[in-house]
């Protein structure tokens, strides 16, 4: 016990030295930059610097890479909630309340809001990864093809109450990405589907087009045509401090979309997309004034972003404790340990405590060093709403399309981008929501090849899907989920 | 206003303005062509190594591995471009057309690059690529859950008789589900393949008892081995691997099968001149020798197996043939059923 205490107390020693501090800050940095630019995500960003930490400690170059996996999330809100254009898919569900806030001329309180789910989601997921990372992670195994069909299946069937108003049209929108999913390569049976011979076509639909065409391109266009800026109020009012007041106000949905975040994180199939959309369906259902969300209902910001936090901890959960990785970041980062002679799992506390532990000291120094950067710069970041839309109109779609053509060097994919930020703009002129249809082809591959991936299992049996405690329960949720919208408006019919 | 100035400067377009462009043009044209003149001594300028697969995957941090003592050796810096898509297929197709001047290069692994191009049309010839280099090796791996019954394939092949299991891919049609398929007909055992988007899929549904056992390489697998949460049973490979000196090889348990290892290795557009792939070959195999990357390696558990070209070349070819062989079966095996 009291050695396990010397390997703890060695690692923090070990985290607070100068040369670690130094790359954690430089680490979070990278972190926040490659979560800005759309397209590069934190799994790109970790691998392409990996060479670069050959000759370096190992605790160095776990911190590093570490900085830069986890404060990606925050460079991702700051364009979520500014410009409506995530950097990835993972902070989607930020703007659908963050980007209404920042019209409203609230995006600093917005800003403050994602700063402090940081500290907090971040913090309090280490301090969970170090209590209980086995079980949870044991439990997470339990979650096979079947479980994982029904969980894509439950996150769908929250699309029936993210989009206010229309729960048909969320649908619909859903319905098409889903249909997006299916195109190219099928990984169950080996067939090419819909690919009308061209070569693009063979490869699944890739993500990045789709979300940074979405949202980014089809804002370029939106906010080309509407002129004047982004704060249609024309002032900032609300400042950090108020956002970090607001977020403790609410502390129910902090503590629901933390436990959210965790658990979602730690499963292997799952990852920060479900979880940001579960936290954010569960704070509007739970909300005392549900009409709020999607007008810029501050529960709408804390619950995602809170959740997204966590759940980059619960991505390490399996990671560090059985060397399974959570999610591709993850996998990318296992590999980097790995060559760094970290090999995790129930030992690896033992054989590298020192180092282990250093690690997680500097992920709770990383949420520190994100929420100082966050009050210093973000006053500055949100005046960006301020200024006029014909010049920050060319600078988003500048990046946008680099960072389209970067994740795989390929010019279709500029296109693809280009003809999707089309699609998005007639969307929204027909009052359909894009979110949803991110949704769809997010969860579409994943509940399709799952769903026939335990149908092989069971050798054709349905009974697979409501074998397990688990299936039961996603089952039921789905269900409510799907009809709660209908059973509300009824309710109100008759009382 | 400052752009308006420099346009009312500019001369008014005519016929005279036409002669600016044309000029530039042929200056550029010259410039073009000035390297050329140049190559008698490769290389020159930068090598770029095209990945098959995305950053962070096996094919590609082995590459990136060695990047460093590889620039150090040619004297250029190398660069690594990401080209991931289509299974690997499409970045096969693009340095295929390529210039064969040594400086675009392709990592790819090697039965994947015969079953693209022989089960999935690949519009590219694996043995016309000129073959550089391989420096990496993998091995398919029988994999049971940690816990599992099974001791050793003598009781996993008595529970299996006369029972179907399933068994974990890392993908359909993958060089592991057709190692598996060779091996499940020699021993008379059926299995219901279950398809996963790659080995660390496979073998998280393995470790949660949803499959019965994986058939997968054994790179990747290093951090779920020594957690235990997955064992192995055997490898497909012709001899035991010394970071798991214990696990027989299909030869020790006495099964009469071939089975081609998985490589990955270097290679580039049909045509490269001799004396550039002997440098780059002999750039390749000091880089594998230099202290600092074998004390990677080390550190990484990382197990290099360096083949020349020629080598390289003909396990490439022997691959190619049984893979042609076997056409008929493997094609039946995804194409959709009537």
């Amino acid at each position: 016990m009291l050695e396990h205490g010397n390997l703890i107390l060695s690692g923090i020693t070990l985290a607070f030295s100068l040369k670690n501090l130094l790359f954690l800050v430089l680490g979070t940095a990278i972190g926040i930059i490659v979560g800005v630019l759309p397209g590069i995500g934190p799994t790109a960003g970790m691998a392409l610097l990996l060479p670069l930490t050959f000759g370096w400690p190992p605790a160095t170059a776990l911190i590093f890479m570490g900085a830069i996996f986890f404060s990606s999330n925050f460079g991702g809100s700051i364009t979520s909630i500014l410009i409506n254009a995530p950097g990835d898919a993972s902070s989607s569900a930020t703007l659908l309340d963050g980007y209404p806030m920042t019209e409203n001329g609230r995006g600093n309180e917005a800003l403050g809001i994602s700063a402090t789910s940081v500290i907090v989601g971040g913090g309090l997921g280490v301090l969970l990864l170090i209590l209980s990372a086995p079980p949870i992670a044991r439990f997470a195994l339990r979650f096979g093809p079947a479980e994982n069909a029904l969980l894509g299946i439950f996150t769908l069937s929250i699309v029936a109450s993210l989009v206010v108003g229309s729960p048909l049209k969320g649908l619909i929108s859903a319905g098409l990405g889903l249909f997006l999913a299916t195109v190219g390569y099928d990984g169950v049976s080996g067939n090419i589907r819909f690919s009308f011979g061209a070569s693009y076509f063979e490869d699944e639909i890739q993500l990045v087009p789709v979300v940074v065409g979405l949202f980014a391109v089809s804002q370029v266009i939106h906010l080309g045509m509407m002129g004047g800026t982004i704060a249609k109020v024309g002032k900032l009012s609300g400042s950090l401090l108020v956002g970090m007041k607001t977020y403790f106000r609410h502390p129910m949905t902090v503590l629901r979309s933390l436990a959210i975040g965790i658990f979602v994180g730690a499963l292997p199939v799952a990852g920060r997309v479900t979880s940001s959309f579960m936290a954010y369906a569960d704070a509007a259902r739970c909300s005392k004034n549900p009409g709020s969300f999607g007008k810029g209902s501050p529960e709408g910001v804390i619950a995602p972003e809170t959740a997204n936090n966590a759940c980059a901890m619960g991505d390490c959960i399996p990671t560090l404790a059985l060397g399974i990785p959570g999610s591709p970041a993850m996998a990318v980062f296992l590999g980097i340990m790995i060559l760094h002679g970290v090999v995790p799992g129930p030992r690896a506390f033992v054989d590298n405590g020192q180092v282990l532990y250093a690690l997680l000291t500097s992920m709770v120094l990383v949420t520190v060093v994100v929420f100082i950067f966050g009050i210093s710069c973000s006053q500055y970041f949100a005046r960006i709403s301020l200024l006029a839309n014909e010049i920050i109109v060319p600078y988003i779609l500048i990046f946008s399309l680099l960072g389209a053509y970067a994740i795989r060097n390929s010019f279709a994919d500029v296109l693809l981008t280009c003809l999707f930020g089309l699609l998005g703009y007639i969307l929204s002129r027909l009052g359909y929501n894009s979110v949803p249809l991110i949704l769809g082809v997010v969860m579409g591959g994943m509940v399709e090849k799952n769903f026939r991936r335990a149908l092989l299992v069971s050798g054709g049996s349905y009974d697979i899907f409501y074998a397990s405690g688990i299936a039961k329960t996603l089952l039921v949720l789905s269900l409510i989920s799907l009809f709660y919208p209908y059973l509300k408006s009824l309710k109100r019919r008759f009382s | 206003m400052k752009d308006r100035k420099v346009l009312k400067s500019l001369p008014h377009p005519g016929p005279k303005s036409c002669l600016a462009p044309l000029m530039l043009s042929a200056l550029l044209a010259i410039i073009l062509t000035l390297p050329a003149h140049g190559a008698d001594k490769f290389p020159a300028h930068p090598v770029k190594i095209v990945i098959t697969h995305a950053a962070g995957t096996s094919n590609d941090i082995e590459v990136r591995a060695v990047q460093p003592y590889l620039q150090k050796q040619l004297g250029v810096p190398v660069v690594i471009e990401n080209m991931p898509g289509t299974a690997g297929r499409k970045s096969r197709e693009y340095v295929m057309k390529e210039k064969p001047d040594g400086y675009t290069l392709l990592s790819t692994g090697m039965p994947s690059c015969q079953i693209g191009e022989i089960l999935y049309k690949g519009r590219y010839e694996t043995l016309k690529f000129t073959h550089i280099f391989s420096l990496f090796g993998d091995a398919n791996v029988l994999f049971v859950k940690g816990d599992s019954p099974y001791k050793d394939m003598a009781t996993f092949l008595e529970k299996h008789k006369g029972k179907t299991l399933t068994c974990g891919t890392p993908g359909v049609g993958s060089p592991s589900q057709l190692d598996g398929m060779s091996l499940t007909r020699h021993l008379g055992l059926t299995a219901r393949w279950i398809p996963y988007d790659g080995g660390t899929e496979a073998l998280s549904a393995l470790a949660g008892g949803h499959v019965d056992y994986v058939i997968g390489n054994i790179g990747g697998s290093a951090a779920m081995l020594s957690s235990k949460v997955v064992r192995i049973l055997m490898t497909f490979s012709d001899k035991r691997d010394p970071r798991h000196p214990e696990v027989p090889t299909y030869k020790d348990l006495g099964y009469s099968i071939n089975f081609n290892p998985p490589i990955r290795g270097i290679v580039g557009p049909p045509g490269i001149p001799t004396g550039v792939v002997k440098t780059l070959e002999t750039a390749f195999g000091k880089a594998a020798k230099t202290k600092e990357f074998l004390a990677l390696t080390a550190k990484a558990d990382l197990i290099t197996i360096p083949r020349g070209a020629q080598e390289f070349l003909a396990i490439s070819k022997n691959t190619w043939e049984e893979i042609k062989g076997q056409e008929a079966k493997l094609r039946a095996l995804i194409e959709p059923k009537k």
